[in-house]
């Protein structure tokens, strides 16, 4: 009976109950960043004026800021010669391509980080002790503890999401448009440079822009490389982790606002490429893919560079990981090492694992309640509602981005102590839940956006005009039609809920130990073959998550009345890493015609 | 008695550069049982009109009636939201259910919507429209699998299954080809007729309004330009806008002298002309105004009758085959007169010819100068397209 009282208002309430959360993390920031240290409940200029008296501050930023370019660059040098290889090429391995960048998504990023510490280490990484070159004797072969190998590393494993966010502008570049410069006798390689290069320019300049944002905000190599790549995130969780007395929220407040307004100002200009590509997308019409172009000889050079990626993002970490878990000690390889294989790290490792496992199910499960109960009730404000709120929201899911995961933690850390009187989640792992949903919030819209703008809105008027009521239509028209959908985003929020370290790490006050900060704890206190066995058995779990995930997108594009029939996996998986995925234009289901 | 009333009904939506006035002070009558057509160009606010009906759309002043009852007041801010509205639609892309099969697809409205029928007053209903369309066999089928054909019916039959007193229905042959157009556009009209349900169906296609309707209003720039039936609509249009809009008409300027109301005298380049004053404005002498016949009321030597006023000589530039007979260009007065002829003898080009305008089918309008004429370039190009595919 209730229900019916408010009706279509339920999809309002929790449609602002989400955005709503995306505020708390933004004005949740703010507030900490004048929280007094000292006197609870007080406020202050105290840590700005902390902040801005650092010696390092300028350098720091600094830092950060080049973490972002060096980032961008090594995720570019992959990813658009593969994007450009799946979209335009007659590459021969473009399903075994598209199902390893697929599967790079099981590998978290701290176990690729930990990977190549173990091998690369100055004073035992195991290639450096192989060789006999560690700085004990006289110089180490590879310093991993370098900034220039954080922009590498972190550039590699953001691959498969830029190319699955670069995918579909080349896709929907018409090729009737390359097709008229050949016919006006303009030669296919000055074509390229002439038409292609400079329509696909502004999305490709705002997919950079976008891997800045998650180059300045990722935790993941800086909290295990980053000791002496000073930047704004470890200040922020050394603030956090203070080890001698409370942890400083008021200082990590106020660098985080610093890291906020970089990201903030990077994501305006996001939006504003992202405007000019859109001008440049051919509207209405169906689009005609151009034909593959044939590699010839450059198909070697094509292997070669995937290959490349691949040894180096995923059989590196595998095999090192794989190594580490089997010897007993942590050691190189050698005729006496392979003597000592066996299997006790990971029998030990099952007795580890239980709380934290135990931890990261409710994580999953709570942040997949959160996360796409909320992202459907906004794509549904944002998307069908036709209302001047929809608006607004956008504009709020379009920002929320812009707030480094760090950050999010450390604003619902400051809400969760001011709340605890009325509600005590601080310190459990629900709280972490919470934040990890309204973290994954934005991705989620985004990928349920672009799914919905796909079904016809003639399907809700159809129900409205039949005498169907609005939460009615929701319900039996808009839920059943977006399934697909949410289901897909729910596979999604759990796997990147399982292998995200930031939010549990910063927010972890003991009692909420995961399977990712388990990890990363054996990790710091030196149980290197404990830490590879739960990684071991991490990556397998998520393997799967990520096959299912492929698999079911996959029947869906061949089942016909997929909501996201024309791109199906990589419209939504380009969704998962941000926005491209906002179609340009509204493509609509059209049947029968 | 007036199923549906519509009273200054106006609708202007915000761009970001400016407004749109899609509406602009609709006064609509529609008789119980009427098949009505609004047809226009594109742009025109037909439907505009059908969604604001609907209650799709919000219009922002005037007031809508069903059977006497307000749905819509702009006054009061009266408004009815659709799903309590005893109307039924058909979309342009029919808007079939697709997670539904044929039979769902029917009984859900009936089920969950405004009428809440138990479950074997749904069986009827529902078993009694798909055996008026013929859809019966087809009831389990997943909607997905049918063709654009049965696809439309089915639209049809979850619109009728709800017995609206008002059916609505948006271009609902345009997504099919054209063959199939034409022989639903006659089954459709029959059937409304043997319902005896109104039935207002927006188009751009004229041949589908005139086929259909019992009355069309012809639509341009968010008005009604003129209402009539359909042999009004086509013989006797009330302004330039319209003459040019429905079918192929030769439009001259020219200057009013004088007339008794129904028939007028005009002067052109071709001379003194009479004519049929359809306009429903009277002009004062001297005033301009505008000369219209169709190519195919124009007679040639051969078929004029003696003693016969209303002619004009001139030379045939050129002369093209059009299947069923023949389009000569005659150019006369520095103006190019199209004929059409069903013989199957071409005419030499540069032949001289004379032409006999009968002053029974030669119309006498205002210049629409306000109005939107390169719409209904849009509009004919359309039609073009509708009949290419």
């Amino acid at each position: 009976m209730r229900a019916r009282l408010l009706g279509i208002g339920w999809v309002y309430l929790l449609a602002i109950s989400g955005l709503a959360l995306v505020c708390v993390t933004v004005f949740g920031n703010i507030l900490t960043s004048f929280a007094d240290q000292d006197v609870d409940g007080q406020y202050t200029f105290a840590n700005y004026v902390e902040l801005l008296t650092q010696k390092h501050l300028y350098s720091v930023t600094g830092r950060t800021a080049l973490l972002g370019v060096g980032t961008v660059f090594w995720m570019f040098v992959f990813a658009f010669p593969f994007t450009w290889l799946l979209a335009r090429t007659d590459f021969r391995y473009r399903t075994g391509l598209f199902t390893l960048l697929t599967a790079k998504l099981a590998i978290p990023g701290f176990i690729t980080a930990m990977s190549y510490v173990w091998l690369f280490n100055p004073t035992s990484g195991l290639v450096n002790t192989l060789f006999g070159m560690t700085k004990f004797t006289g110089g180490a072969l590879f310093d991993v503890y370098q900034v220039s190998w954080i922009c590498f590393l972190q550039g590699i494993v953001l691959v498969p999401g830029g190319v699955f966010m670069m995918l579909p502008a080349f896709r929907n570049l018409d090729a009737s448009l390359e097709e008229a410069a050949w016919v006006s006798g303009v030669s296919k390689y000055y074509t390229v440079f002439r038409i292609v290069l400079p329509l696909l320019g502004p999305s490709m300049v705002a997919v950079c822009i976008f891997y800045f944002v998650l180059g300045v905000e990722m935790f993941d190599f800086v909290a295990i490389i980053g000791m002496p790549g000073d930047v704004l995130v470890l200040w922020i969780y050394d603030a956090i982790a203070e080890t001698d007395g409370p942890p400083n929220l008021g200082f990590a407040g106020a660098a985080g606002v610093v890291l906020f307004v970089i990201c903030g100002v990077a994501i305006l200009f996001y939006a504003r490429f992202l405007k000019q590509a859109r001008k440049y997308a051919v509207v209405g019409g169906k689009v005609r893919a151009s034909a593959p172009q044939p590699l010839g000889r450059w198909r070697w050079a094509a292997y070669f560079w995937v290959g490349v990626w691949v040894m180096v993002s995923i059989g590196i970490p595998v095999v090192t990981i794989v190594w580490v878990a089997l010897v007993p000690y942590f050691q190189p390889p050698s005729i006496a090492a392979l003597d000592t294989i066996n299997l006790d790290s990971f029998r030990d490792a099952l007795a580890w694992i239980g709380e934290p496992l135990r931890h990261t199910l409710i994580l999953m499960a709570g942040s997949i309640v959160v996360a796409a109960s909320l992202a459907t009730s906004v794509t549904w404000v944002v998307t069908r509602s036709r209302n001047g709120t929809a608006r607004w929201a956008d504009n709020i899911v379009f920002l929320a981005p812009a707030v480094p995961t760090i950050v999010t933690g450390v604003a619902f850390q400051f809400i969760g102590i001011e709340m605890y009187h009325w509600i005590p989640l601080f310190g459990t792992i629900w709280l972490v839940a919470i934040a990890m949903g309204t973290r994954m919030l934005a991705y989620c819209t985004r990928t349920m956006n672009a799914a919905s703008l796909q079904i016809h809105f003639e399907l809700d008027e159809a129900a409205y005009v039949s005498g169907v009521s609005m939460l009615e239509t929701f319900r039996r028209i808009f839920l059943p039609l977006m399934a697909p959908a949410i289901f897909y985003s729910a596979l999604m929020v759990g796997m990147l809920a399982a292998r995200d370290l930031t939010l549990p790490l910063v927010m972890n006050t003991g009692n909420s130990e995961v399977v990712a900060t388990l990890i990363f704890n054996l990790q710091t206190n030196g149980e290197q073959n404990a830490a590879a066995a739960v990684a071991f058995y991490m990556i397998f779990v998520l393997s799967i998550l990520a096959l299912v995930a492929r698999r079911m997108t996959g029947m869906q594009e061949i089942r016909g009345h997929d909501v996201a029939r024309r791109n199906g996996l990589l419209s939504r998986l380009s969704g998962w890493v941000a926005e491209l995925a906002r179609p340009a234009r509204k493509r609509r289901l059209e049947y029968g015609s | 008695m007036a199923v549906l009333q519509t009273r200054r009904l106006e609708a202007k939506f915000p761009l970001r550069d400016g407004v749109v006035h899609a509406l602009r002070g609709i006064d609509l009558d529609i008789a119980t049982g009427e098949f009505f057509v609004l047809l226009g160009p594109s742009g025109c606010g037909k439907t505009t009109m059908l969604r604001s009906i609907a209650g799709l759309e919000r219009p922002t002043a005037g007031d809508i009636r069903i059977d006497g009852h307000p749905i819509f007041d702009a006054e009061n801010g009266f408004f009815v939201p659709p799903d309590q509205r005893p109307i039924a639609m058909v979309f342009q892309s029919y808007a079939i259910w697709p997670h539904m099969d044929v039979f769902e697809n029917i009984a859900f409205p009936l089920r969950r919507g405004r009428l809440k029928m138990d479950k074997d007053a749904v069986q009827d209903r529902v078993s009694e429209v798909l055996e008026m369309l013929g859809l019966d066999a087809l009831a389990a089928r997943p909607v997905i699998t049918l063709s654009g054909g049965q696809q439309q019916r089915v639209a049809l039959a979850r619109a009728l299954a709800l017995q609206p007193r008002i059916l609505l229905m948006d271009e609902p042959l345009s997504n099919l080809d054209f063959k199939l157009q034409v022989r639903l556009r006659a089954q459709m009209r029959d059937l409304m007729h043997r319902l005896n349900l109104t039935t207002i169906h927006v188009t751009h296609n004229q041949a589908e309004a005139l086929e259909t309707g019992d009355r069309i209003a012809v639509m341009s720039e968010g008005r009604i330009v003129q209402i009539g039936d359909p042999q009004a609509v086509y013989h006797r249009p009330e302004n330039e806008f319209v003459a040019r809009f429905i079918g192929d008409m030769n439009i001259f300027p020219a200057v009013y002298q004088g007339g008794n109301g129904d028939t007028a005298r005009v002067e052109t380049a071709f001379g003194q002309l009479d004519a049929q004053l359809t306009s429903r404005e009277g002009f004062a002498a001297g005033a301009t105004c505008m000369l219209g016949i169709r190519p195919e009321d124009i007679e040639i030597d051969g078929d004029i009758p003696a003693e016969a006023a209303n002619l004009v000589t001139g030379t045939v530039a050129s002369s093209s085959y059009v299947g069923e007979g023949y389009v000569h260009t005659v150019e006369s007065c520095g103006q190019p007169v199209r004929v059409r002829r069903h013989h199957r003898e071409a005419i030499n080009r540069g032949d001289s010819i004379r032409l006999h305008f009968p002053p029974a089918e030669t119309v006498v309008v205002a210049p629409s100068d306000g109005l939107d004429m390169e719409g209904l370039e849009g509009g004919l190009a359309g039609e073009e397209a509708a009949r290419a595919s």
